[in-house]
């Protein structure tokens, strides 16, 4: 019996290559789904691949893949809108999902691994220092959080209702769904080395806030790798029934904080942008106290730029640990390339993306 | 999903003064309507639906209904609405509207009410039969600083209304937008005007708001897809009216642009004795009118007033953006007004024959024979 085929859209993204390229080297058939008007281009040196299929369509419509799944497909949802107003974020991240799963379930397939984010968690509701895992509460007041947290906590929902549901056509109808629910912390790599953690552009300068908290990071090809790693262990008949209705938490084993993060890319040539940096604790402080002239005497209707809001300051600044122990039990992962093996790798002019044989050695 | 638990209660009497409403499509301004109803002791939100499921239930769990619906028929059946709000694309709007007079609803539906004046006779017939009414959204007739025009007008201030120009500029064409979108093309283009379509109401019942006595006898349009390509058929309107009012000539003049900026939206109303302007984006008013001190004086005296007023109006619109007063503030009184008058069995602010007067010169100007 042939492999299935891995389905991924968001397949041009910033870490859908990475994907599709870590699905293509462990023998993978990989159905990359774009937009109508989007280039094949776009998938770089992956683009010709004989095991590439391309699968065209726009999952804010309805339709978006009616008729492109197989029942046997396994669907790895990563795209998402992450910019733009309300409505965009909603259209691009909550309304393509609810399209995309319909779609799937039209086509009777079983298995997705739904990449949700860590910015669905409330770190407000969590102790400074503590251990950040699976077990940190959802958002409770979505509306103190950003778009990007709002739209992708209602995508969970979506994603945990599937999870719930069986199959309803197609060889395997009556089966439940298999789903893995990941939550990858802040992504980088060579496209995105100057992230949100670490501040905020201010004028001319950059607002760095805090230098010593750890960051929750994973880097691109590291959660490519996790991701077809859930891929195989939803298919896996040994280990499908553990993975199954999971959710796990992707960081990377040895995270740096904001300083050794900064120092790692300076030292390798990056151009750090010139910074004014406050203390995380003085910043959230006068975060706070603003907070509560807002709630005094405004009723907590003044609506500020979130980074003076202090639920949206927890959930970039607010320093913990982050154990990623559930992700290499539930899937059996482990990192591939430490901080500094990845900083080398994002900073080099290497094609990161070619299909090389001696990569699938070493996984 | 189509559920609801939504109790099949009893149509209120106009002697209330809570009328149950319900929305049909939940997208991009229905955050409008939706909050003003959530928030209004003169509503009361019943239902809401759209064609996605979890669009609905995200609406209706966030503007608190329990009347989540994918079937608008289903929905007003279920949730007898005394006012339905029908906020979904403009070729659907007449469709819909109907269904909604046929149930025994008032309607107020976004602009425009339909896509062409005989459309709209269509809809506001049938509402006269059925002793409802139809409002079309004219939501920036009611924002600060055209009321403030309004009274300068109707106090006297600029003499005789001569000259009215509507300006809006918006960056329609910026890659990613929602007109702009390649994958999923907006099905405005589709409109007699385009994507213009989309905002020449707003353009044209403000300048019917200053001119509702003229008689529009000459017109060019100048309609133009300065960026060409084949998703936008028009993307630019630079129209001129000419025409008689009971004290003599009176010029119009509704520009759209998609190449100049910023984004704005400017109203400028000219008298005989003075004018004014409006900015409602970031909003101020600036009017330059007689002042006291005579002739020699005035002009003065006007930089003076009108130099302070932008002076302020920096800080209150810093206010204005903290506190979320957006310049949709409009609507919200748009809103009021119309349940105040439903609940009172008045007429409402938006009338048949302001709706007639506005489709009439978008059709004018549509007319291939006005074409520049």
């Amino acid at each position: 019996m042939s492999s299935p085929r891995l389905v991924i859209t968001g397949a041009n993204g910033f870490v859908g290559r990475y994907v599709v390229a870590e699905g293509l080297r462990r023998g993978f058939r990989v159905g990359a789904v774009l937009r109508p008007t989007t280039a094949t281009s776009s998938l770089g040196s992956l683009a010709d691949h004989p095991a590439l299929e391309i699968l065209r369509g726009d999952l804010r419509h309805p339709k978006g893949l009616d008729g492109q799944l197989h029942h046997d497909d396994v669907v790895l949802h990563l795209a998402a809108s992450k910019g733009g107003d309300f409505g965009t974020r909603f259209a691009g991240t909550v309304l393509a999902t609810e399209h995309l799963l319909a779609n799937a379930d039209a086509a009777g397939v079983r298995d997705l691994v739904a990449v949700s984010t860590f910015s669905i968690y409330d770190q407000s509701a969590v102790k400074a220092g503590s251990a950040f895992d699976e077990n940190v509460p959802l958002i409770a007041e979505p509306n103190k959080r950003d778009d990007y947290a709002k739209t992708k906590l209602v995508q969970e929902t979506l994603y945990r209702e599937w999870g719930d549901a069986t199959v309803a056509v197609g060889p395997d109808a009556g089966s439940p769904h298999r789903m893995v629910i990941v939550r990858p912390g802040m992504i980088w790599g060579r496209e995105e080395l100057w992230h949100a953690l670490l501040g905020s552009p201010l004028g001319p300068r950059f607002l760095r806030i805090g230098k010593s908290a750890t960051l929750p990071l994973i880097y691109t090809e590291n959660v490519a790798d996790a991701l077809i790693t859930a891929a195989e262990a939803l298919i896996d008949p040994d280990r499908a029934a553990d993975a199954h209705g999971q959710t796990v938490n992707l960081v990377d084993d040895d995270l740096p904080t904001q300083d050794a993060y900064v120092d790692a890319l300076a030292a390798r040539g990056f151009d750090v942008p010139a910074s004014v940096t406050v203390p995380w604790s003085m910043w959230r402080a006068a975060a706070g106290a603003g907070d509560l002239v807002n709630r005094a005497l405004f009723d907590g209707n003044m609506k500020l730029p979130g980074i003076v809001v202090p639920e949206q300051l927890d959930a970039r600044f607010k320093p913990f640990r982050y154990p990623n122990e559930r992700a290499k039990h539930v899937l059996g992962w482990r990192p591939r390339h430490d901080f500094h093996t990845a900083m080398d790798r994002a900073m080099s002019t290497d094609d990161l993306l070619s299909i090389d044989t001696t990569v699938n050695a070493a996984s | 999903m189509t559920s609801s638990s939504a109790t099949n209660a009893t149509r209120r009497t106009a002697a209330t003064s809570t009328l149950r409403a319900a929305v049909i499509g939940s997208g991009g301004i229905s955050a409008q309507h939706l909050g003003y109803l959530r928030d209004s002791a003169r509503a009361d939100l019943v239902g809401v639906c759209d064609l996605s499921p979890i669009t609905a239930r995200y609406a209706g769990e966030f503007y608190g209904t329990a009347g989540i619906f994918t079937d608008a028929a289903q929905m007003i059946a279920e949730t007898r609405p005394d006012v339905v709000h029908v906020l979904t694309p403009p070729s659907s709007h007449v469709g819909l509207a109907l269904s909604c007079l046929d149930a025994g609803a008032h309607v107020l539906v976004e602009k425009p009410a339909a896509p062409t004046l005989p459309e709209l006779h269509t809809l506001l017939d049938k509402a006269a039969a059925a002793d409802r009414h139809v409002i079309e959204n004219h939501n920036y007739r009611f924002n600060d600083g055209v009321v403030a025009l309004a009274d300068a007008v109707a106090a006297g201030r600029l003499g005789t209304v001569r000259e009215v120009e509507i300006r809006m500029a918006l960056d329609i064409r910026s890659p990613g937008g929602r007109f702009a979108d390649e994958n999923l093309p907006n099905g405005i283009h589709k409109m007699p005007a385009g994507v213009v379509h989309d905002f020449i109401t707003h353009l044209t019942y403000l300048l019917d708001h200053f001119t509702s006595h003229v008689d529009w006898q000459r017109i060019a349009a100048g309609w133009s897809n300065h960026g060409g390509g084949d998703l936008f058929t028009v993307d630019d309107l630079d129209c001129t009216l000419i025409g008689h009012g009971p004290e003599g000539a009176v010029h119009g003049k509704l520009r759209f642009s998609a190449l100049t900026g910023p984004e704005q939206f400017m109203v400028t109303v000219r008298g005989s004795e003075g004018f004014g302007v409006t900015e409602l984006f970031q909003p101020y008013v600036e009017l330059n009118v007689p002042r006291a001190g005579g002739g020699q004086l005035s002009p003065i005296a006007n930089h003076i007033a009108n130099g302070r007023t932008r002076f302020g109006e920096g800080f209150r619109n810093v206010g204005r953006k903290l506190m979320q007063r957006s310049p949709y503030h409009g609507l919200h009184q748009l809103l009021d007004d119309t349940y105040a008058a439903l609940a009172d069995g008045t007429e409402p602010p938006v009338t048949p024959e302001q709706m007639i007067r506005t489709a009439s010169i978008i059709d004018a100007i549509l007319d291939p024979e006005v074409r520049v």
